[in-house]
């Protein structure tokens, strides 16, 4: 029985040793409890990376914005979106217009340039991203309203940053809205929440002033 | 007892249903049938092939019963496995990444097979004392959910959150219904036995 019991014991402490040790990676240690959090913090350590992936319509398909060998330096913020979406994707169409406008205004040109990606491929076509672009006044010179290549493209973006659409139930999606600052390579150096436009611009001006080098890949 | 036997056989392989990717599509992509569906299905699965295993190969339970001293083993890997599967990142997780998906089955049914093959070990305070852990875990998470003004899950609505999270507090209510029933039970027999 004592016999039993010892074992009882050893077997226990390691399961809950094993437990707390899940738990705590789970988590980053107790930090983050959701998978939005986790994604967060995983951008706030430079450890989310976009791969680089073809964006555009055929046949000039193949502008990749970023990529681990880019030299331009640019800084992009980037949000995902649907044209079909009449609450929040509007909402972010908006705030790209005011971010927009700040760009256009300053005084030297900043590296900065805003993408707002479409992951409905089926749902959008290119006149209804144009239209989108029109109703929003987009300067496809400051901020391009595009979609990738094709699924496969998109998929792999999506599935690097985490970003998850869901079936809403009535045609159209939900999905993890944010502003994504990346600079060169692919590197997401800042999420920020929907309606933080102003700190996700700062972040990215900040960005685009660091050196070139910051942020390569290893 | 054929009849029980044939039942514990159509549990224990029920879960090969989730191998067929629309029947695991339409349980995982609602939480409410996540959680209290697929949970429930795999721990029941490995219960029925836990008891299977006693009626057949109890030699394989007195192994079992070398390292489970009245079930203590059972209930810390029970309470652990629902523990861990009620944080919201584990959810998102075990539908994006494979791996933790195979380790969500795999604990669900082992914790179900475990406690199947220690229950009749187990001491009848002990079996309250999981019952009491697991009814303030589920009302406690359930409560949370509840609250909650944002989606917690980026696989799961808002609505389905709140729904899971109603459904969770009313399994704690019966859990504690269940608990009181077996406490008053435990008393009685106690005082007979004095």
């Amino acid at each position: 029985m004592t016999d039993g019991l010892v074992n009882t014991a050893c077997v226990c402490a390691v399961l809950a040793g094993g437990f707390a040790f899940a738990v705590f990676e789970q988590t980053h240690g107790l930090e983050n409890w959701t998978f939005e959090t986790q994604r967060r913090q995983l951008a706030g350590d430079g450890r989310l990376w976009a791969p680089p992936i073809a964006l555009g319509e055929k046949p000039d398909v193949g502008w990749v914005p970023w990529s681990t060998d880019a030299d331009s330096g640019r800084v992009y913020i980037v949000d995902f979106i649907y044209t079909r979406c009449p609450g929040l994707c509007e909402g972010l169409g908006a705030q790209f217009r005011l971010m927009q406008r700040e760009l256009q205004h300053q005084h030297e040109a900043v590296p900065v340039s805003l993408l707002s990606i479409s992951f409905d491929l089926a749902g959008d076509t290119p006149e209804q991203l144009a239209a989108y672009s029109q109703r929003h006044g987009a300067d496809a010179s400051v901020w391009r309203v595009i979609r990738p290549a094709d699924q496969k493209e998109a998929d792999r973006l999506l599935r690097a940053l985490g970003i998850v659409a869901i079936a809403d139930g009535t045609g159209g999606f939900v999905h993890n809205s944010a502003l994504h600052v990346l600079n060169q390579y692919g590197q997401v150096r800042g999420i920020y929440d929907y309606g933080n436009w102003q700190a996700a611009l700062d972040g990215a001006e900040r960005l685009a002033g660091e050196p070139k080098s910051e942020g390569a890949r290893e | 007892m054929k009849r029980a036997g044939l039942l514990a056989v159509c549990f224990t392989i029920l879960p090969s249903v989730l191998l067929l990717d629309v029947v695991r599509h339409v349980i995982e992509s609602r939480m409410l049938l996540h959680m209290l569906l697929e949970f429930p299905v795999l721990f029941l699965s490995g219960a029925a092939a836990g008891a299977l295993m006693l009626a057949h190969w109890d030699r394989a339970a007195r192994v079992v019963e070398k390292m489970d001293y009245r079930g203590l083993t059972a209930i810390t890997l029970v309470l652990c496995v629902s523990a861990y599967w009620m944080i919201p990142a584990s959810l998102d997780n075990s539908l994006l990444r494979p791996g933790v998906a195979f380790v969500k089955y795999t604990s669900w049914w082992f914790g179900g097979w475990m406690l199947a093959v220690s229950w009749q070990r187990m001491s009848e305070v002990l079996r309250m004392f999981m019952l009491g852990n697991l009814c303030w875990m589920f009302g406690s998470v359930g409560l949370l959910y509840q609250a909650s003004e944002s989606r917690l899950c980026v696989n799961y609505l808002f609505g389905d959150q709140q729904m899971t999270g109603r459904a969770l507090v009313t399994v704690a209510v019966f859990l504690a219904a269940l608990l009181a029933y077996r406490a008053y039970w435990y008393t009685r027999s106690s005082e007979a036995t004095a």
